[in-house]
């Protein structure tokens, strides 16, 4: 392949970030579009000279992180209501989301959450009782 | 004071003399003083003969696991001295303890990079490396604890032949996962964090292994602004998913004991208590781990007094959280009107293990608590390191505390037993010291201990002015 005639590109070297912002900036203005800055550090002024200061990462951040919430959640769901579901002091099955949500609050909002899931099951044991003693 | 006249003015070079504060790095330094100072101290071809003597040595400890754990596997958890009610034993005293030192890295990493503090940097790399291997000596103790450590798998949910899952409401089935996302997430933030330096390092290798090495490890970093951003994002989004686990791990953990019905866990102070004695023993280890860094390689430029002043100030604020937390049990035993709870705390005080109770009080409160209010103190590095030794053996004897005490006496007399730990358990501990000391030694040798990129970004040279007008006076400075 013969080698590209003309210019390909320019390189400028600057010693601090100021000129380099500075530079960055001119050459935008002037209607350069294709460049690129290298610095040891980020410089958030350079890239807002180059007017690339917006990255889909957090995008893809919170895609992975609601991917990874509904798997998880359905998952136990899945295994606690229907897979495998066992009686523990006759909590309710899906008792653990209560958890789930709760634990990084501390241990007061666990027992809050605790005493609603045992009203709720106890009014459901009741109801339950209710229905056995009418049947007998 | 009858001096008259104007007073002399000390001129330290470590403090500003505005406010009177320590600097966070020292002055003088350019881009490359740092870039040289802390890549030599992983590219140098002469390997410090201290280096070398102290992974020899703790390597040596180290060898304590592998004796220890060949034995377990091959006799089982009845080598340990664990019994019944006494069943929780070393296994998850350590645990708890390795747990808990793993949340200053964590702490300084994500909440004070989200908070603007910008003097962790010097710090957080090496933190929250110390994080990691704190992890993977604690995750070691509950897979050996189960009996079975080859059947560990067993925790995951898995399909299996046998239709089993895992109890989704239990807590130690929390605890899987917390302590999986917390492996996971302390080693992506380490290592994306470590991607420019490790560019740094291949740039600068002369060796091709290493070059080769820190090549790929660098996943191909140019240091374009486009990268910049990119990397930046990552970084505040990892601190963002951190965050929540400073608190969510050790309230996790402490929901293992908080959950049960036993006198001296059943509480509700348990999350908050264990979160505040998490951070206090791994901010005493940071210490362990800083002082004698900076000494060797000479870094105190870059991790200054300041430094440990605002470590001694967070052991401070945490260990009188820890302090009330203490306060709080006890009056709670007397409060709750609970005989158990009070026949638990009059025992844990005065009983057979008293002497524990006291050793804890005594490491943990009286002596830090009292003396940390003096800055004088907080900037004496040899006192500092004594400290941080005495913090972390008080921690480790309020998981003993907690563990022991609670279990031995329980709710039936006819059940007391009491807890004497064996050789094997001695052993598999102070093994893991060895194996978290190789560790670090490794990483102190094979990867740039400070962030080499942001401690340039604290240098003033780094300051943009406007329209590159007084770029001459910056060119003076940064050259």
């Amino acid at each position: 392949m013969p080698p590209r005639e003309g210019v390909y590109g320019l390189l400028a070297e600057f010693n601090t970030p100021s000129e380099l912002v500075h530079a960055t900036e001119m050459a935008h203005r002037a209607g350069y579009r294709r460049m690129e800055c290298y610095t040891p550090y980020p410089v958030e002024q350079a890239a807002e000279a180059l007017r690339f200061h917006k990255t889909r990462v957090p995008l893809l951040c919170l895609l992975g992180g609601l991917c990874g919430l509904t798997t998880g959640a359905l998952l136990e769901i899945w295994v606690n209501v229907w897979g495998y579901p066992l009686n523990i002091r006759a909590m309710p099955l899906f008792f653990f989301f209560f958890d789930f949500v709760c634990w990084p609050l501390g241990g007061v909002w666990h027992d809050c959450a605790e005493w609603i899931a045992a009203a709720v099951s106890s009014a459901v044991q009741c109801a339950k009782l209710c229905e056995w003693s009418n049947d007998g | 004071m009858a001096t008259k006249g104007p007073v002399p003015e000390i001129v330290d070079p470590m403090t500003d003399p505005r406010t009177g504060e320590y600097a966070v790095i020292a002055p003088g330094h350019t881009f490359k003083s740092v870039t040289q100072k802390i890549a030599g101290i992983v590219l140098t071809s002469n390997t410090p003969v201290a280096w070398m003597g102290g992974l020899f040595l703790a390597a040596t400890v180290a060898l304590g696991v592998v004796i220890a754990v060949t034995w377990l596997v091959l006799k089982g958890v009845g080598i340990w001295g664990i019994t019944i009610p006494g069943a929780w034993g070393f296994a998850i005293i350590n645990f708890v303890w390795w747990i808990g030192i793993g949340h200053a890295g964590t702490l300084i990493s994500a909440i004070l990079l989200l908070f603007k503090q910008t003097w962790r940097n010097s710090i957080n790399r090496f933190a929250e490396a110390m994080t990691i291997f704190a992890v993977v000596c604690a995750g070691m103790f509950p897979l050996l604890h189960i009996g079975r450590p080859w059947l560990g798998y067993w925790l995951l949910p898995y399909p299996n032949s046998m239709n089993v899952w895992p109890q989704f409401r239990s807590p130690l089935a929390w605890d899987v996962f917390a302590v999986s996302t917390y492996a996971t997430i302390s080693v992506v933030f380490w290592y994306i964090g470590m991607v420019p330096d490790l560019g740094t390092l291949r740039d600068r290798a002369k060796l091709p292994l290493a070059k080769y090495v820190y090549g790929i490890l660098s996943l191909g970093w140019r240091g374009s602004t486009r990268h910049w951003i990119r990397y930046e994002s990552a970084s505040l989004l990892l601190a963002g998913l951190s965050t929540p686990l400073v608190l969510s791990v050790h309230t996790t953990i402490s929901f293992d004991f908080a959950v049960a019905a036993m006198a001296g866990w059943h509480t509700t102070i348990f999350p908050p208590y264990f979160v505040a004695g998490a951070v206090y023993s791994g901010f005493a280890m940071v210490l362990t781990l800083a002082i004698p860094i900076r000494k060797f390689y000479h870094l105190e430029d870059l991790v200054t007094l300041r430094h440990l002043d605002n470590m001694a100030k967070v052991m401070l604020a945490t260990g009188s959280i820890v302090a009330y937390g203490y306060g709080m049990e006890v009056f709670m035993s007397w409060y709750s009107a609970s005989h158990w709870e009070f026949f638990m705390m009059w025992n844990r005080m005065f009983g057979p293990m008293g002497w524990a109770y006291w050793i804890l009080i005594l490491t943990n409160i009286a002596i830090p608590l009292t003396t940390l209010w003096s800055r004088k103190l907080r900037v004496n590095v040899g006192y500092l390191f004594f400290l941080s030794f005495v913090v972390n053996i008080g921690m480790w004897f309020e998981r003993f505390v907690i563990v022991v005490t609670s279990l031995y006496r329980d709710y039936l007399p006819s059940s007391w037993g009491t807890y004497r730990a064996t050789k094997w358990d001695y052993m598999l501990f102070i093994g893991t010291w060895g194996l978290f000391t190789t560790l670090f030694l490794l990483f102190a040798r094979l990867a740039p201990m400070i962030p080499m990129s942001e401690i340039r970004m604290m240098l003033p040279q780094t300051k943009v002015r406007p329209g590159g007008a007084d770029a001459e006076v910056v060119t003076q400075e940064a050259l």
